[in-house]
This record gives C-alpha cells, structure tokens and sequence, in this order.
C-alpha cells in the first residue's frame, strides 16, 4: 500500500516499510541490540532522504529504548546516579551532533558523512563479530572476547582525572568526566546517524568504566531515552526531518519484530546466528561502499535551497 | 471521468459568451479543478486543461510549478570516494514543467529564440546562476545537469503531452503529476502560435497543497518543530510505556 509521507513529501511503499522494521526488530529481541544501524542504511537504500531516515530513526528509537528500560528499571538493573551523569554528556553531545549536522546538510556532505559513518561503524562491528563468532564456533568454547578482556585493569589517567564521584550501586569512584564523555560521545554518534549506540556504550562501560556487567545494558539504555528524547526534538526543530508517518510505522514493527525476536530466540543457535548477523552487517556495509566507490551514473545531483 | 463531462457545457458556455467581442486569433482555457489535494493516500494526480481556439494556429499549454532557488552539484573523485566539490547555484528554477502541444515535438512551427522567451518545452528553460560562473564550458554542463536531473525525478517530463481536439476548435490537454510533486501556486498557460509568433496567451492558477492530516502535520511541524518534536516525543514514550505493560502483562 502506497502512503505519503508529509515531511519526506513523498510517498513509499508502507508494506516492505513495516517488513523492514519487523525484521530488525526480530534482530533485536534475538541479540537485544538496538537495530538502528541496521533500519537507516535500510531505508536510505529505499529511497528515503538520509536526512528523513536519521531524524525519524531517532523518534522510533525512544519508543524501543522506553521499552527496554522499564523492563530493566523494574528488576533493579538500573544505575540512575551514572545514568543520570552518562545523560549528561550524551544531552551535551546531542546538540553538538544537531549542530555539526545541521552544518554539513548546507555544505553538502551530509550524506557522505553518513555513508562513510556508517561503513566505519558496519565494517568494524562486523568484522569483530566475525572474527569472535567464527572462533567460538570453530574452537567450540564458550569464552568469548569478552570474558578475556574483563581483567583489565582502569588505566591509571583516568584515575587521574578530577571531579571524582562515588557511584554506589556500580560500586565505582570515578572521575564524572568519563561516563560523562561516554554519554557525550554516545550523543554525537546517534544524532548524527540515529543509533541508539548501544553497541560501543555498552563494552565502553564494561571495558573502561568497569561496571558490573548486569548493571550495563539497563543504564545504557535508561540514558539512550533522554538522549534520543533530545536529539528527536532539536532534529524536528533544527532540520525538519522528523516524519511521523513514517516513524509510526517503524515503531509499531519494532514492537512486533521485538516480541516475535524474543521468542525465536529460544530456538536459535547462539555463535551460529551471530555468524549470520555478522555477514549481515558486512553485506550492508559493502553496499555503502559500492554506492560511495563505484562512479555514479549522473555525477550531478541537486537540491532545493 | 464523469466529472470532467458534466464541466463541458459550462466551459463551452463560458467560452463562447467570451469570444466573440475579441480579437480574430484567441485562446482560452479552463480546468476541471483548480485545486490538486495531496492526502495520505496520495499516489499522483491528473490533470486536465479544456480550452477553445479561434483561428488559425498551433495550441501550447505548459504547466509550471513554482519557482525556486537550485543547487547543483558535482561530485569528484576523493581518494577513491565519490564526493560532492563543485556546486552553482541557480535562480527562480520551475519546481514542475510540464507541457503539452498539437504537433509533434520535433516539428519546428516557432523560432528557437521564441521558444526560449515564452519558455516552452525544455529546451526553452535556461536557468542564469545567482554569481557569475566564468566558465561557459562549466555553466552549460551543470544547466543540462539540471534538467537532467530534474527529468530523472519525473518533475520534468521528457516527452511533451498531446492536445486532443475535440471538435473543430475546442481542446483538451491531459497532464499527470507524480506523487512527488511540488507543493505551491502553479501556472498553467495556452499559447496560441501562428506563423512562428505567439499571437494570443492566457493563463490560469492552480493550487497544489497537502490537505487533511498530512497538511496538518506538515504545517505543524514547520512553523513550530520544537513543539512537533516534542509531541512526537511524548507519542514514542507513550507506545514504549503501552508496550510494555502489554509484555508484563501477557507474558
């Protein structure tokens, strides 16, 4: 069914729109990752602005984030003291990303630096899953990356680092600058490229905050609410790419897909379906690369003033 | 359908109390509707110029979108990369042409000159930049770029839409807009062309303009994008609150 998107002024095709969201909501109630770095590069592909799909990505990504993290409030999984100073950084962080966007849409390159954000972001990822996943499933062990790399100790500079705060419920005393950086660069990344960011916050804050493992995932979450709540509202206001038709159908997919994911998970095999997200994730950035490497077929494009 | 017929007796009848205090060559149109409503189901929309001729000559009808600033564009190689260097930015660029005649494209009834000053079919449309561009070379191949472009949109249409003469003088030109059409004030004009000039011109209005919801929202969130941001926000939360009381409860 062809509906017509107000903000994007165009219209789209809503069925393959919801499979779309569906399906990556699906990947994330099997993984419990976001799905944002997967949805944008999806609808970029379909024709979408860039600009459209970043900005209504954001609005769908408080609604599965709200989700989540009252799930993760209710069984006590929540850090609010670090949650609160992570959202901090990340609020900061938001505007500066709205700002940098709003910068590069006039001088032309924001699709570019979409692109090449995300093939950054994709490649590595990917690679890492590959790499970790293949492993797993060759070697036959449970231990993952994870588990080798918990010994590692805080460097001693951020020990070093002032206005220390204690965090009673991660057990931490920590300078406020680093959650509060963590926050800030989580911010930048998911406005510009409407991600939650899950997927560096969460073994940033493992790896270099040192929190306890069954804390992270809510707190990430908790801080991803109000940072995305941000960024949607300064993208509505700033660069007017906020479509709620289309953001509509995005978030009632994700909250289909999200519940069908959690019960397919029981019956998938965990490093063999890692493998498949992994190739997943390589394919779609390989597609970004071949749009940015391969001569297009008109070099000139336009756009309104 | 039916609604374009029951328009032609009115039309004939307007027209024709018109004519006859005018000069020997006239034209003059009419449409079905001025008015094309962009609702969610929006898909594109036909529409239809009626017109009568009087004397002898070749009928034009153009349909033009409102006017617009353009930037274009060119993308250079960058370390491997396809990146966006150069760009020019042109004046007062149509945001929709489309037109129609009664003879075949490739027959030439009117001087080049002529066509450019009336700006009729694409060849007709020559678009200046806002500063000067040095480079002649430069500036021609980024104003075929526009067009081109502006073809591979479909806001261009490449081929010229056909006049069907209804009866000896009176005509009808069908134009279809794609669901990516501009919104705005667009101009349709008739031309009435005999032995290379233009010998009589009338023009009409039509409104093009999202109505409903879709209108509402866009009016919204352009006038006031914080306020539209945060709703939108407050919705998000909402659904994420709904569901997942829905997911404690059933599960």
């Amino acid at each position: 069914m062809q509906i017509y998107l107000p903000i994007a002024e165009m219209a789209v095709e809503s069925n393959s729109i919801f499979i779309l969201s569906v399906f990556v909501g699906v990947i994330s109630g099997i993984f419990g990752v976001g799905g944002g770095f997967l949805t944008t590069p999806f609808m970029i592909f379909m024709g979408i602005p860039p600009t459209v799909a970043v900005g209504t990505q954001s609005v769908q990504l408080v609604a599965s984030s709200m989700a989540g993290s009252l799930g993760h409030l209710r069984r006590g999984n929540v850090d609010l003291k670090m949650g609160g100073v992570m959202m901090l950084g990340g609020m900061a962080g938001s505007i500066l990303g709205i700002l940098i966007f709003k910068l590069l849409k006039y001088l032309g390159q924001i699709d570019l630096t979409i692109s090449l954000l995300y093939i950054v972001l994709l490649g590595s990822v990917g690679l890492l899953m590959l790499a970790e996943s293949t492993m797993n499933f060759f070697a036959g062990q449970k231990t993952s990356m994870s588990k080798q790399f918990n010994n590692t100790g805080l460097s001693p500079w951020i020990h070093a680092l002032p206005y220390k705060m204690r965090f009673p419920r991660s057990k931490l005393y920590i300078s406020a600058l680093v959650p509060g950086g963590l926050g800030f660069l989580g911010g930048l990344l998911s406005s510009i490229l409407g991600i939650g960011g899950g997927f560096f916050l969460v073994p940033a804050m493992i790896y270099i905050l040192g929190m306890p493992a069954l804390l992270v995932a809510g707190t990430a979450l908790f801080q991803v609410v109000f940072t995305t709540s941000l960024g949607a509202i300064l993208h509505a206001g700033f660069n007017n790419n906020v479509d709620i038709v289309l953001g509509c159908i995005l978030i009632l997919g994700a909250v289909v897909g999200a519940q069908l994911g959690v019960f397919f998970a029981r019956f998938v095999r965990g490093s063999y379906a890692r493998i498949v997200l992994a190739l997943l994730i390589l394919s779609v950035c390989g597609r970004l690369c071949f749009d940015l490497f391969v001569e297009p077929q008109d070099l000139f494009s336009t756009v309104w003033w | 359908m039916r609604k374009r017929f029951w328009m032609l007796p009115l039309i004939i009848g307007v027209v024709c109390f018109a004519l006859p205090s005018l000069a020997n060559e006239v034209i003059t149109i009419d449409l079905a509707s001025d008015h094309v409503n962009i609702s969610t189901g929006f898909t594109g929309s036909d529409v239809s110029v009626f017109g009568i001729k009087k004397g002898h000559g070749n009928v034009v009808v153009t349909l033009e979108g409102p006017r617009k600033d353009n930037v274009v564009r060119r993308k250079d190689r960058v370390l491997g990369a396809w990146v966006n260097s150069t760009w020019i930015n042109f004046e007062n660029v149509l945001t929709y042409y489309d037109y129609a005649m009664n003879v075949p494209e490739d027959k030439n009834f009117m001087a080049k000159a002529q066509r450019k000053d009336n700006a009729i079919g694409q060849a007709g449309l020559v678009y200046s930049p806002k500063s000067r561009v040095r480079d002649e070379e430069v500036l021609k191949s980024f104003q075929e770029a526009l067009i081109r472009n502006k073809q591979a949109q479909n806001l261009y249409p490449e081929k010229p839409q056909s006049i069907v003469f209804l009866s000896d003088g009176f005509f009808r030109a069908d134009f279809h807009l794609p669901s990516n059409v501009p919104r705005g004030e667009y101009k349709i004009r008739a031309l009435l062309v005999s032995g290379g000039d233009v010998v009589s011109e009338v023009s009409h209005t039509m409104t093009v303009g999202q109505v409903g919801f879709s209108a509402g929202v866009n009016k919204f969130a352009d006038k006031n994008g914080f306020n539209y941001g945060f709703l939108c926000v407050l919705f998000a939360l909402f659904v994420g609150w709904f569901s997942n009381v829905l997911v404690q409860r059933y599960s």
